[in-house]
């Protein structure tokens, strides 16, 4: 029996990707409209015990989040883009795009975006140092998470992982594809966990597709 | 006669899709305009559009910049 090894080439296929971008230059302004949206809704609505968390209505047309906005569907476009698909005729638009403050024991369970939505994204507002939370994400292969064998070391992220967690900072923004089921675990402070969750879609761009048809009349 | 074809515009707000006033997207034989409001004083019936709904009618449409209202009748403008 041959003790060569053989050559063997590697190649990964089918990749799930999470994007961290720095946003601090946004946390203030961020914060200061997501604590008067949050303000807002705990008057309209009391917390849950079972799910101790506030959310807020959509914020994405608020002016005073502007570049924040652009800068994130900017974003989504230029990943849609690098991830290989053909966006030259696509717009990326707001969903939705909403704050959430997580009390105490407070978590999210598993799950995923449809109603159109490309990539979604958590914009970290406040995460006290004693928090527990952390974003997971899921493998969104169900025939792979089906027959998953039992990973050797569950602290390690390989191949075989079937979940990866983050620990959330304040500033920083994670982006993935809208298919990758996610959740938050607990948090264990006495503080709340704040971010903004996004949902960004696409839409054609008409007046892009066709050169000779104007852009909408503005009335 | 034109045909019209009343949609929500959800990229309300972005750059050259109006203010975030301008909830509706009119397509008037094609043409597209944004405006705050509408009103149809003709039948309506509901049309697809690849993934997008329509308000559809057939009429002539008025604009009342002002108020930034397209105004749809049966009959044409005087």
């Amino acid at each position: 029996m041959s003790d060569i090894t053989p050559a063997v080439s590697e190649g990964y296929y089918f990749a799930t990707t999470v994007y961290k971008v720095d946003a601090k230059a946004h946390l203030e302004t961020a914060r200061t409209v997501a604590t008067e949206y949050l303000e807002k809704a705990g008057k309209q609505q009391q917390i849950n015990d079972l799910y101790p968390v506030q959310m807020t209505e959509n914020m994405f047309n608020d002016p005073r989040l502007q570049d924040l906005s652009s800068m994130i569907v900017q974003m989504a476009w230029n990943i849609l883009d690098a991830q290989g698909y053909q966006m030259d005729n696509l717009n990326t638009l707001f969903l939705s795009m909403w704050a959430q403050e997580h009390y105490k024991y407070s978590l999210m369970e598993q799950h995923a975006h449809g109603e159109g939505a490309q990539i979604v994204g958590f914009f970290f507002l406040d995460v006290p140092e004693d928090a527990t939370t952390r974003m997971a994400i899921y493998d969104p292969r169900p025939a792979k998470v089906q027959i998953n064998l039992p990973e050797k070391n569950l602290a390690d992220i390989t191949y075989g992982s079937n979940v990866v967690t983050f620990t959330p900072e304040p500033g920083t923004i994670f982006f993935t594809n809208a298919w990758v089921p996610h959740s938050f675990t607990r948090n264990g402070s006495n503080k709340p966990v704040r971010f903004i969750h996004f949902n960004i879609g696409v839409e054609r761009a008409q007046a892009a597709q066709c050169p000779n048809i104007e852009g909408p009349e503005i009335i | 006669m034109n045909k019209y074809l009343i949609r929500y515009n959800k990229s309300r707000g972005q750059a050259g899709r109006g203010t975030v006033d301008h909830a509706w997207r009119v397509f008037e034989n094609g043409k597209e305009y944004l405006f705050k409001n509408f009103k149809v004083n003709v039948p309506t019936y509901s049309e697809r559009s690849g993934e997008d709904w329509n308000v559809a009618c057939h009429g002539y449409m008025t604009i009342d910049r002002e108020t930034s209202t397209a105004i749809i009748n049966w009959d044409p403008p005087a």
